[in-house]
């Protein structure tokens, strides 16, 4: 399958294509010899008026396995839109590259609008990348379809929010943690908005529910040294972990923690657990296969869930991308986002962004994850929050499902932190319960 | 009628700390529009420096500060610079006691509000500063003056009121506040029978 991306020199004016290299060969044909078949997959199909979308994720740069991991879920579901008789029109992603660098995020952005002349944009990971083209975005009143969970407090008429509001991911973490784990943990991540956001919710959380953060340790964003957090958790002894690292420091804090433990520098057994919002199936790959088992995320998807239409995502994921590769919660995010788009398009009957938002409030799909459908209110998901242990084979057990999917609340306006705690206030010190309003799913 | 009633910032020193992109150019070049000389350095929590009259400051920078870890008083009119609205960033910003503040990204529009905004707060939380400290003073030195006013019942043998105007009138010749005459008073620096002379 071939993917054109869009790069842009800072000698030249305009945006030129170019053929992925970078991308894994997963990406490009799935032989392994990542030579793109020109003409074959997205682009052939039949005839069809053809609908140009923006898509920018950053495929190279510091976050740039997550880029790649949303350009495949949105290759999958491009795909599938383009093969189906279903829809009158077949949909051409632009792919521009930022590189991970925000001045680049802006200059791309206003080329697809301007130059490629597109309605609709799937793209950015990061906030800060969302608020450097959000201005555009709302200045040229175009539709940004985010696939990333983020920490909230935006509400965006010109923003589709495909991806985890702070009450369908550090809620239900937080309420896991202080039901099931304790209430005393230890804070470790890189210094940026994310961090300082999940700590501050994990904060309220853990102090209503009588408990405390023992210590917040914050690493430069890129900084890998991690050494020193690792000797201070040797010395501490924390019963909980929360991490926030981002890509090659938080792989490096979970292999020299387990070595740590293995070398018996950690009293308590098994390893105090880590818990996170962003683990997902690649890292564990990443971190090896040890020391990725067993620690606890909360996210609204796993590839393990086990529905009929995830399954069929999976097999489908695997039979483009490779067998080895497990679909992560990113890259459902992006399959949604275009899926949702390519819906609401072919229900509003054209490309109108005001047409299309409309449309898309009507839509309601059966998605991998469950039932998604855009909350009007706030322009989010409704999305199921599930919590799950990681294991071997890089993959994830799930522990709890919530019941149904939850409406989104981007501002936490909603949040009763009273009701939250009262079974972790009402609980003898030290012991272990159920979680309530979540089923377990085997 | 004095033509000059909408207020002019023609003169001032504005201090912005804000990394260099398009939000800081355009808040420099209407700053500058709007007849102020301004100064940019890169963000990097500094606090203003001296003849400074109005400080922008970024918002969304530095390290997540802590409620009880409150910044230094800062005496000037202060503007935040805000792009995330996210608790943790709020939190912080306030802890720097802005007097006004501009969404991200900046445009040309509002920033002349912003100012007049923040230098019009900015005199009114130091006169409402002035004025509390004052009233502060006075509620110590209350107990001082009741002492006086005690004293000179007690010698004079007259009553509360009476002794109150003795008082003030030898504060007037005296040229000093009824405070400061009562804590001369009690402390014996001021003999009494000339204060009951007048």
């Amino acid at each position: 399958m071939t993917v054109n991306v869009f790069v842009t020199d800072k000698q030249c004016e305009r945006a030129s294509p170019r053929q992925v290299r970078a991308l894994p060969s997963s990406l490009t044909n799935g032989t392994g010899r990542g030579h793109p078949r020109r003409g074959v997959g997205i682009m052939a199909k039949r005839r069809r008026e053809t609908v140009h979308i923006g898509v920018l994720y950053s495929l190279t740069g510091p976050y740039g396995l997550v880029g790649r991991e949303m350009l495949n879920g949105l290759t999958l579901a491009v795909e599938q839109v383009n093969a189906s008789p279903e829809f009158d029109f077949q949909i051409a992603p632009l792919v521009f590259d930022p590189g991970g660098e925000l001045e680049t995020y802006e200059e791309h952005c206003e080329l697809l609008i301007r130059d490629k002349a597109v309605r609709h944009i799937v793209g950015c990971y990061t906030s800060a990348s969302r608020k450097q083209v959000l201005p555009l975005i709302e200045r040229y009143d175009r539709l940004l379809w985010h696939s990333a969970r983020y920490e909230g407090f935006e509400n965006s008429d010109n923003v589709i929010y495909v991806g985890a509001a702070p009450n369908q991911h550090i809620v239900p973490l937080a309420r896991y943690m202080i039901e099931t784990l304790g209430t005393s943990v230890y804070c470790v991540g890189a210094n940026y908005l994310w961090t300082w956001e999940t700590n501050r919710v994990l904060q309220e959380i853990v102090s209503a529910a009588g408990g405390s953060i023992i210590a917040k340790r914050l690493v430069a964003l890129g900084d890998t040294q991690i050494d020193h957090i690792v000797r201070e958790i040797v010395e501490r002894q924390p019963p909980i972990i929360f991490n926030t690292l981002v890509g090659e420091a938080s792989y490096r804090f979970h292999r020299e923690l387990y070595r740590a433990q293995s070398q018996g520098a950690l009293r308590a057994a098994p390893r105090p657990p880590i818990l996170s919002c962003s683990l997902c199936e690649p890292e564990l790959r990443l971190i090896g296969p040890r020391a990725s088992v067993g620690h606890i995320t909360s996210s609204v998807y796993f590839s393990s869930i086990d529905t009929p239409e995830n399954r069929a995502f999976v097999r489908r994921y695997r039979e483009m991308f490779g067998s080895s590769n497990l679909p992560s919660v990113d890259a459902e995010a992006s399959y949604l986002c275009a899926i949702l788009l390519a819906r609401a398009i072919r229900r509003a009957g054209t490309t109108d962004v005001q047409a299309v938002r409309t449309a898309a409030y009507r839509d309601e799909l059966s998605a991998p994850q469950g039932p998604v459908k855009v909350d009007p209110d706030n322009n989010h998901c409704y999305l199921t929050p599930r919590l799950a242990r990681s294991r071997g084979g890089f993959s994830f057990e799930i522990l709890d499902t919530a019941a149904a999917p939850v409406k989104p609340d981007p501002y936490l306006t909603w949040l009763d932190l009273d009701a939250l705690t009262r079974r972790a206030r009402g609980r003898p010190a030290g012991e272990a319960r159920a979680t309530n309003g979540l089923r377990v799913v085997k | 009628m004095s033509r000059r009633n909408l207020p002019s910032f023609r003169g001032l020193h504005a201090l912005i700390d804000h990394c260099p992109g398009r939000d800081r150019t355009v808040l420099a070049a209407q700053l500058e529009v709007l007849g102020l000389k301004v100064t940019t350095l890169d963000s990097g929590a500094a606090a203003p420096c001296e003849g400074v009259d109005i400080f922008f400051f970024d918002a969304d920078a530095g390290f997540a500060v802590e409620s009880d870890e409150a910044h230094p008083d800062i005496d000037v009119p202060t503007v935040a610079l805000i792009g995330s609205e996210t608790p943790s960033r709020l939190q912080a910003m306030l802890a720097r006691q802005p007097s006004a503040y501009l969404m991200k990204p900046i445009r040309p529009t509002g920033i002349y509000s912003s100012l007049a905004i923040a230098l019009h707060q900015f005199a009114l939380i130091q006169a409402m500063r002035r004025k509390l400290a004052s009233a502060e003073e006075r509620l110590r030195s209350r107990r001082i003056l009741f002492s006086a006013v005690l004293r000179i019942m007690n010698q004079a043998q007259i009553g509360e009121a009476e002794a109150f105007r003795i008082l003030q009138r030898a504060a007037m010749s005296q040229r000093v506040t009824l405070e400061v005459l009562s804590a001369r008073i009690v402390s014996g620096e001021y003999p009494l029978p000339r204060a009951l002379a007048g």
